[in-house]
């Protein structure tokens, strides 16, 4: 294999003209050419005119451009003519464009034709032979299936990266999500925990009383919160409010083609798009269950002593006895996958929304049905595991 | 044909939700050429672009550049094969929370080993050639659709790229914005000598730049024709393509 050599410079002087020799492959990858020989040539020499002798050089690219733009403007400062005719023609052409400089304008002109919409109604296309269409059917489910399942793996190798520290630079506003996920979802996640432990209480009381147990009320509505309620009320919170603005965020982009613009660009969507979302409602989510508890028993607090009539010392120290490390974790382990679940369906759907308005809207549908299923569905399999492991 | 194939479409097949969009494409792109895809709307023209880029994965059939197969090979063998891939989407899209200079500046920095400095000269002389000097620093928003194109243009060059792809450079500008655009095209390929493949319902601008062209039906979900647009509109045997290279007026 032949090895390109470096590309080179060397300055000499013919009467009152310097002539820049040029050689070598000339090539982006490697870094550009500093212009320091031609400078010290210009300080040294009282040259009048510049020209190029660029028959040795072997392949060329940008970096050659770049050079002789430099060139060039040094000699323009101090008044030295430039003869451009021994570059290669295309390098000539391409450094007349950029001194050109032109500057065109341009209007706003109407949206193209929606021929996506048209599509889908059928309109520009025959109907195939119910055969042909059984065989794509089938080969769809099958890219579909495996389309997700792509998807679970890259989100799972980007997070990887993520916390690794191993993303290209390019970095997405982590923050800005963590803040979206946690700080901004902390209103409706106290109302709807001090309202879900109220309620507890007082349904609980109703059914106590007739046993006379209701000194119980605040061992059952704790229980029932810490292990239970307050986790799952965080996980329909965050599916509703955050799934959708995932959802809706990342349809946008695709229907605006960024997405498109990040992969030609380089930069991977699931490092930029979906795993510092992921990550970030993997930590927002168990820190919004100990918010929700914590309102949760308030709420059940307030009800016991106020509604009930039970002794406020009573009550919290009935609480306290239950507030162990078990209750409590069971819900931290619910909270981080509700917050997974939630981000990994928003980002599917939204990936896979399509070009057009109404992609965003199925998206949106999509990612908010799929995370409320998806959280109720994996509520269920790991309460199945804590009893399983007796957690 | 002169050139040896640059690019080389075989037996593709093109779907989407499973459903077929093309079948059966069978032809290839010559080196240092301009390649017009054209067609009835619907046809799937973007879709072949996008498949051409290697942007999506053929349904059945391949496309090959120099030979070699985009998606036969390893991500890495992908990776370098994109290297030499500029593309320019449809509505020229920018990234808005980013200036001029820095929507072809970051393609650099992610992709080669050029400093930041280096890479915003390279950029900076990218839309000098474009004609976008003294607007480096504006975002998307601030200047107009014809400058967003060319700045989109000059994105799809920053690597210096041996093929391009343009989807609809023209569809959103009036007749003189768009002749400027062709002229830039033209002259791209005639200095870097880079294969362009074109998707335009431009009819001025697929005669003045297309050294070839291939013709998608809708209706028969497959190429009909290829040819010179000329001697397309000329002497096609199909009416359909005759009629949508005179404007129905064969």
């Amino acid at each position: 294999m032949n090895v390109a050599a470096p590309p080179t410079v060397s300055v000499s002087r013919e009467g009152d003209a310097g002539v820049v020799r040029l050689s070598g492959a000339w090539r982006l990858q490697d870094g550009l050419r500093p212009t320091e020989e031609v400078t010290r040539a210009l300080d040294a020499l009282p040259l009048r005119r510049l020209r190029f002798d660029a028959a040795a050089v072997e392949r060329w690219d940008t970096s050659l451009v770049v050079f002789l733009a430099r060139v060039h403007d040094t000699c323009v400062q101090r008044e030295v003519g430039v003869d451009t005719s021994g570059l290669p023609a295309g390098a000539r052409r391409l450094l007349e464009l950029a001194r050109q400089g032109a500057v065109l304008g341009g209007g706003a002109e109407p949206e193209p034709a929606d021929r996506w919409r048209r599509e889908r109604r059928g309109s520009v296309r025959g109907p195939d032979p119910w055969t042909e269409r059984i065989g794509w059917w089938g080969i769809h489910s099958f890219q579909s299936l495996g389309g997700k399942l792509e998807f679970f793996g890259s989100t799972v190798q980007s997070c990887v990266r993520m916390l690794l520290g191993r993303t290209r630079r390019l970095r997405a506003p982590f923050l800005h999500y963590l803040q979206q996920a946690g700080v901004e979802t902390l209103p409706i996640v106290a109302l709807m925990g001090f309202a879900i432990g109220a309620v507890l209480a007082l349904i609980t009381t109703g059914q106590l009383e007739r046993l006379g147990a209701t000194p119980l009320v605040a061992r059952i509505v704790s229980i029932a919160v810490l292990r239970e309620m307050g986790s799952l009320m965080v996980g329909i919170a965050i599916a509703g409010r955050l799934g959708s603005a995932i959802a809706a965020e990342i349809a946008s982009m695709v229907a605006r083609r960024e997405v498109d613009v990040l992969n030609v660009i380089g930069v991977d969507r699931f490092d930029y798009l979906i795993a510092p979302r992921v990550i970030a409602l993997a930590l927002a989510g168990p820190l919004l269950v100990v918010y929700a508890n914590t309102l949760g028993l308030l709420g059940g607090f307030f009800v016991g002593v106020s509604v009930v009539g039970l002794p406020a010392p009573e009550y919290v120290e009935r609480t306290r006895a239950v507030l162990t490390y078990k209750h409590m974790l069971a819900g931290l382990i619910k909270g981080l996958a509700f917050g997974v679940v939630t981000a990994l369906m928003a980002g599917y759907y939204g990936v896979q929304s399509g070009r057009t308005a109404g992609g965003v809207g199925r998206a949106v549908r999509k990612a908010v049905v799929g995370a409320v299923v998806g959280v109720v569905l994996t509520d269920a399999a790991i309460t199945l595991v804590f009893k399983w492991v007796r957690l | 044909m002169d050139s040896p194939a640059r690019i080389e479409v075989r037996r593709l097949t093109i779907s989407v939700e499973g459903q077929v969009v093309q079948r059966d494409l069978d032809f290839e792109v010559a080196a240092g050429q301009i390649f017009a895809v054209i067609g009835d709307g619907g046809s799937g023209r973007s879709l072949l672009l996008r498949h051409m880029a290697g942007m999506q994965r053929p349904t059945a059939g391949a496309v090959l550049y120099d030979g070699e197969s985009l998606w036969g090979g390893s991500e890495a063998d992908r990776e370098r094969l994109r290297h030499r891939f500029g593309i320019l989407f449809q509505g020229a899209v920018l990234i808005a929370e980013m200036t001029l200079l820095e929507n072809v500046a970051v393609k650099l920095r992610l992709n080669t080993a050029l400093s930041d400095r280096e890479a915003d000269e390279v950029a900076a002389l990218k839309l000098a050639i474009m004609g976008l000097r003294g607007h480096e620093r504006h975002y998307p928003s601030q200047v107009s659709v014809g400058m967003r194109i060319r700045a989109a243009l000059a994105r799809a060059i920053a690597l210096d790229p041996d093929i391009l792809f343009f989807d609809d450079p023209s569809a959103l500008l009036d007749p003189l914005h768009s002749q400027r655009v062709d002229d830039i095209i033209l002259g791209l390929r005639d200095a870097t000598g880079a294969t362009i493949v074109l998707v335009s319902h431009d009819l001025p601008s697929v005669f003045a730049l297309a050294d070839d062209a291939l013709f998608l039906d809708g209706e028969k979900k497959t190429m009909i024709a290829r040819g010179r647009p000329e001697e397309l509109r000329d002497h096609c045997p199909d009416p359909k393509v005759r009629a949508f290279l005179t404007r129905g007026r064969a």
